[in-house]
Order: structure tokens, then C-alpha cells, then sequence
């Protein structure tokens, strides 16, 4: 991991949680339209795929890469959406079911492909460079964390403010949620459920291809099998820990990435504790996370009764 | 009646033939053997049915922890780390336990992965009963947890420290720990764990069918409020869905240990859990089903793994058609048009 060396602790921070974020976000409007969407994880390892070997095809170029990662993320969007909306299959087991066809997609297609097994590694590949920042990047703190990130990043934060722009001030939102609340009125109102949740789907599956891609091709340059390794249900527990709202969902990306981040250090000095105990600690935070916003929800629920039988 | 049973098992061999048919297909435009899995699978219960019954054991255990807590809409996904746990409880029991003799180190090996398995399915049932925490995303987390603590485990405080030995994995366990294999089948690691696979699953269909915890399981399965209104708190009935459910995944990791490793390694675990939902799945959530798809994921793992000692053909091959199963299952493409066939035949007769 000698990648994060150098540079500052929230600049890893911000790197770290932006896969997670964007995947988030999608699995955000799927919630907000009452899609239980787990294919996240697969869906980003579907990316992280398609962006090395689009990467590997194209003699190196890491924008086509991305675009790839986007429909193939989206191709898998469309197969959840088929068997969720369509032929109104249980979500969480076809959520289940598109995991494990992306993990079993991607080492098949490792090997077949490629004639490798377990890790690719491209020998080309023109990393998207580092966006300048400006005068910004002698503010303290901005400037460190922002210094040095690649376009995605950008997007990462672009993308919450334009869920949060979609989901408050447009009417597309307002049917969103709708379809959320409720599917019986929303159709009585003239609104589609099937469709709106076939958009929300192959959105979600868009953002977490390019989640997949910038893992794959800007973190590590490499693709290795079940590589995402948790970060998609991390992004659904970040949802259900930011209720659904996308500026707290996305702090609570930025936090689990912190707490990578800081994992990381700690691992990089050699304090003595296992990594294997180190890795323990982002999945124990989202649990505990997981644990108290369920809980709150729960007294939030109790107290709203007592007021309504006053 | 009997005509409806035979109707579903031709629906679900349907799917399993549609399945095999697209993996085939996907192999033969990859340009590999395109019978690869059909011989893989021929072998799997011919020459090579030992394979079979090695790889069936934790398959049908782990549709049996998974159906039983599906049948109550309980959705445990953390069977894979239940079974961690118990891997670790077993290798802890046999390495440290005080006993030496052979009936008390396998009982004791057995029970307390048991109960590791068991207790580590409580934190996310009593998260869900008491916090309304969603089992889903908790047990996802907790695989992931678990997973982490065994790959700690065999690094740190029981990695084996004799000499020549370079492995992230513990020592090996003493003899009169070992479960035993099954002579006729030798040399495979066909084990005695089968006899406890199947004898679970006839315990469980006694249960869902002729006991009290059964209809309240199914009663609680099928619609919560409805349980609660009949007196039957459907809150103890999650967490014990759940214990039965944790206990079997950690007999997974017993066996997994004590019969076939020898010794707890890291990544030990290929996924048993997410295997046990296709296989509990197939079978419709029935225990007595589960002991036929548990045999037949069995067969085409076994067939996925010699096919690719064998050939070029990799074995992720198998994965591709275990998921297609479950979508064609969970899409219900196939049953609603033959209902409705038989409802209108049933109206022209």
C-alpha cells in the first residue's frame, strides 16, 4: 500500500471513500424508491473488471476504461432491474444472485480472456492525471485534502450535490420518492413505478461501474479477483446510516474512508497490531453504525406514536 | 397432491437444464470443451461420486442453516461467518481442550463449534429483535468480521511456529480429533460428516412437519402480525431460527476442520453459506429438497474442480450457473405461465 505514503492522511481519506460514495449515491435513489439494492457490490466488482480490461484493450487509455466500467455496471443494472421489476423477483435474493454472477463472470472472464488467474495487470495504462486546484491548493486544509485527486473525485462530490438537486427541487425526485412510499398512489398520480425504479436501477449500476473502474484503474491499476472486498455493502450501510439523505450519507462515506485511511497508517508503522485486526476495524464501525441508526429509528418510531395517541 | 409435487420437480430440473444449457453455451462461445460441465458432471456421479459426497456435506448443511431461517423470512446471509467461528471453535477445541480420548475431543470439537456458530448468529438476531437492526446488511458485515478474525487468528496467536512449516494456518490437530473419513470411499475426503448432513436433514423435516417449532416457524415465515395475534411471539421464534441456524454453519466448520483440513487455514471457507442459499433455494426451502440440490451442487462443484485440474476450463464456471439458477428461481419466469395453463385446462375440462 506504499501508494498512500506521502501524501497527507485526508487526502487518503477522500480517495479512499470515493468509490464508496458514488456507489452509495446509487444505492441511495434505489432506497428513496424502495429498491433494496445489494447488487452494489457486484456491480462495482463488474466495473472494476470492464475498466481493466477495456484499459488492457485499448492500449492504456483509463477514460475509455470508465466509460466501459459505466455500461457494464449498468448491463447488470439492467439484469437486476429485469428480474426485480419485471418479474417481481425477491431483491435481496437477486441482489445476492447478480454478486455472485459478477464474481463468477469476472474470474471466468479473467481466465478465458485473458489467460490469466487471480490478478491482471495492464502494462500501459495512462493514469487519469491529478485535477489542479488553483490558489486553493495553499488553503490549509482544502488544499491538502483536494491537492493531487483525479477528475472522479469530483464527480464523487458533484454527484451527492446532484442527487441531493434530483431528489429536493425536481419533480423527477418528488416521483421518486413517491414510487417509494408508496407504488399504489404513486400510479394513481399518473406516475410509473416500473419505470421510475428501472431508471433508479440502471443509474445506480452506472455509478457504481465507474466506482468499480476508479478502484480498479486509478487506486490499484490492477484487477484481482472479488477485489471490491465489502465496499459495496459498506455503501448500503452508509445509506441506512445517512437515512436515506445524501449529504449525511455522504459524510458517512467520507468517515468510513477516514477510518480506512487511519487503518492504513496505523498498518504503515507496524504498531504491532495484525492487519488482519486492522481490516476488522471499517466492517465493526458499519456495524456499529448500522446497530445505533436502527436503534434511533426505532425510538424516533416509538415517540411518534405516543404523540399520535395524544 | 401428487401430481403438483411431481409438476415442481420437472419446474426446478427445467431450470437446472435451461442453466447448464446457457453455461454451455457461454463455454462453447468462449471456445472451450463445450460438454465440459455435462462430463464434469457425468464424472461427478460416476467415477468420481466420492468427490460428490465430499462436496455435498457442507453443501447440504449449509442449505439446511440457510432454509430454515429463509422458512421464517429470516434472511441469514452471515452463514459464512457462522461457519468461520465454528471452524475456529473446533480447531481451539481439539488443539487446547483437556481431554485426550477420542469420543471426548470429537464431542467436544462438535459442540463447541456448535455453539460458536450459534453464538455468533445471536448478535445479529438480537440486533434485528431488540433494535430492529436489518439482518441483511448485519450478517453481510459480520461475514466479513469473521472472516477477518480467523485469517487473525492463524497469523497470530495459533499460527503454527514449527519448523519448515510457511503456511498462514494452525497446527495440526491431534489424531483423536480427527472426524473420520469414510473407508469405502477412500482416498478422497469423503467424511462421516455426510451421515451427519443427512440425519440433520431428517431431524429438520420431523421439526418443520411434526412439532410445535415448525408451524410456528412457517406460521411466522409466512406473515408476522398473524403470528403475534395467534400468541406466538414471533420475536423468540427469529431468535431461535437464528441459533439453529448459526449451529448447523458452525457443524460446517467442524467438519471443515476436523475432517478435511486437519488444521484451520486461512480462506478456508469457499462460500458454503452463499452455495447453502442456491442449494436451500432449489429446494424451495424444504429440508428433504435441500438433500437432493445439496447432491447436486455437490456433483457440479466436484465436476467444476476436476474440469479444471483436467482441462483449461475454470472453474468459476460453476458459480456462473449456480447464479443463473437462482435469478430463473427468484424470477418466477416459468411457474405463473404453467399455473395459469392448468387453471385454464382445469376450465376447459
Amino acid at each position: 500500500m506504499d501508494i498512500f505514503a506521502g501524501s497527507g492522511i485526508w487526502a487518503s481519506m477522500l480517495r479512499i471513500a470515493t468509490p464508496v460514495t458514488l456507489a452509495a449515491m446509487g444505492g441511495l435513489l434505489c432506497q428513496r424508491a424502495g429498491v433494496f439494492n445489494i447488487a452494489l457490490e457486484g456491480c462495482m466488482l463488474a466495473g472494476a473488471f470492464s475498466g481493466i480490461a477495456v484499459v488492457q484493450y485499448t492500449g492504456g487509455s483509463v477514460t475509455a476504461g470508465m466509460f466501459g466500467a459505466v455500461a457494464a455496471g449498468m448491463l447488470l443494472g439492467a439484469i437486476f432491474a429485469l428480474s426485480v421489476v419485471q418479474f417481481r423477483a425477491n431483491q435481496i435474493i437477486a441482489g445476492i444472485a447478480v454478486n455472485m454472477l459478477c464474481l463468477g463472470l469476472t474470474s471466468y472472464l479473467l481466465r478465458s480472456l485473458f489467460k490469466v488467474q487471480g490478478v491482471i495487470r495492464p502494462k500501459v495504462i495512462d493514469k487519469l492525471a491529478p485535477v489542479g486546484i488553483g490558489p486553493l491548493a495553499d488553503v490549509p486544509f482544502l488544499g491538502e485534502m483536494l491537492g493531487g485527486q483525479s477528475v472522479v473525485a469530483y464527480l464523487a462530490i458533484f454527484s451527492v450535490f446532484l442527487v441531493w438537486l434530483l431528489l429536493n427541487k425536481t419533480e423527477a425526485g418528488l416521483d421518486i420518492c413517491a414510487v417509494g412510499e408508496s407504488p399504489d398512489a404513486a400510479r394513481t398520480a399518473g406516475i410509473s413505478p416500473g419505470a421510475i425504479q428501472w431508471a433508479v436501477i440502471l443509474a445506480c449500476g452506472g455509478l457504481c461501474g465507474l466506482a468499480g473502474s476508479y478502484l480498479s484503474t486509478a487506486i490499484v491499476s490492477q484487477f484481482s479477483e472479488n477485489m471490491v472486498q465489502g465496499r459495496g455493502f459498506n455503501a448500503f450501510t452508509a445509506v441506512v446510516f445517512g437515512n436515506a439523505n445524501p449529504i449525511a450519507t455522504w459524510l458517512v462515506t467520507l468517515l468510513f474512508g477516514l477510518a480506512d485511511a487511519i487503518g492504513i497508517r496505523i498498518e504503515l508503522k507496524g504498531t504491532g497490531f495484525s492487519p488482519s485486526v486492522i481490516k476488522m476495524f471499517p466492517f465493526a464501525l458499519a456495524l456499529a453504525a448500522l446497530a445505533v441508526s436502527s436503534y434511533v429509528g426505532k425510538l424516533r418510531r416509538a415517540s411518534a406514536q405516543k404523540a399520535w395517541k395524544k | 397432491m401428487p401430481e403438483g409435487k411431481f409438476r415442481a420437480i420437472a419446474n426446478q430440473i427445467g431450470m437446472i437444464v435451461s442453466a447448464v444449457a446457457f453455461a454451455t453455451f457461454f463455454l462453447w462461445v468462449s471456445g472451450y470443451d463445450a460438454l465440459a460441465i455435462a462430463k464434469g458432471l457425468a464424472a461427478g456421479v460416476t467415477s468420481d461420486i466420492a468427490g460428490t459426497v465430499r462436496w455435498a456435506t457442507p453443501l447440504i448443511l449449509g442449505g439446511l442453516a440457510v432454509c430454515v431461517a429463509f422458512k421464517a423470512e429470516v434472511f441469514n446471509l452471515g452463514v459464512d461467518g457462522q461457519l468461520c467461528m465454528g471452524a475456529a471453535a473446533a480447531a481451539a477445541a481439539a488443539l487446547y481442550f483437556p481431554a485426550h480420548g477420542r469420543l471426548a475431543l470429537c464431542s467436544a470439537v462438535v459442540l463447541c463449534a456448535m455453539a460458536a456458530g450459534a453464538a455468533y448468529a445471536m448478535v445479529p438476531a438480537l440486533l434485528k429483535v431488540f433494535w430492529n437492526t436489518n439482518e441483511v446488511v448485519s450478517t453481510l458485515l459480520l461475514n466479513f468480521i469473521a472472516s477477518l478474525f480467523v485469517e487473525y487468528l492463524v497469523t497470530g496467536p495459533m499460527k503454527d511456529t514449527s519448523v519448515g512449516v510457511n503456511l498462514n494456518a494452525s497446527a495440526i490437530i491431534p489424531e483423536n480429533a480427527f472426524l473420520p473419513r469414510l473407508p469405502y470411499l477412500q482416498p478422497s475426503a469423503a467424511n462421516v460428516g455426510f451421515y451427519i448432513a443427512l440425519a440433520a436433514a431428517a431431524v429438520m423435516a420431523c421439526c418443520f412437519y411434526k412439532t410445535t417449532l415448525g408451524f410456528e416457524i412457517k406460521i411466522v415465515g409466512a406473515n408476522e402480525s398473524l403470528a403475534n395475534c395467534g400468541g406466538i411471539r414471533a420475536k423468540k421464534t427469529t431468535v431461535q431460527v437464528m441459533a439453529i441456524s448459526g449451529a448447523i454453519s458452525g457443524l460446517i466448520g467442524a467438519i471443515e476442520v476436523a475432517a478435511i483440513q486437519h488444521r484451520l487455514m486461512a480462506g478456508f471457507n469457499p462460500g458454503f453459506g452463499f452455495d447453502g442459499i442456491v442449494v436451500s433455494l432449489l429446494a424451495k426451502n424444504d429440508p428433504i429438497g435441500v438433500v437432493f440440490s445439496g447432491a447436486f451442487f455437490g456433483a457440479l462443484k466436484n465436476g467444476g474442480i476436476n474440469m479444471e485440474r483436467l482441462t483449461d476450463v475454470p472453474s468459476a464456471v460453476t458459480e456462473i450457473v449456480m447464479s443463473i439458477i437462482i435469478i430463473t428461481i427468484s424470477a418466477r419466469i416459468v411457474l405463473p405461465k404453467l399455473k395459469k395453463r392448468a387453471r385454464s385446462d382445469q376450465g376447459k375440462g
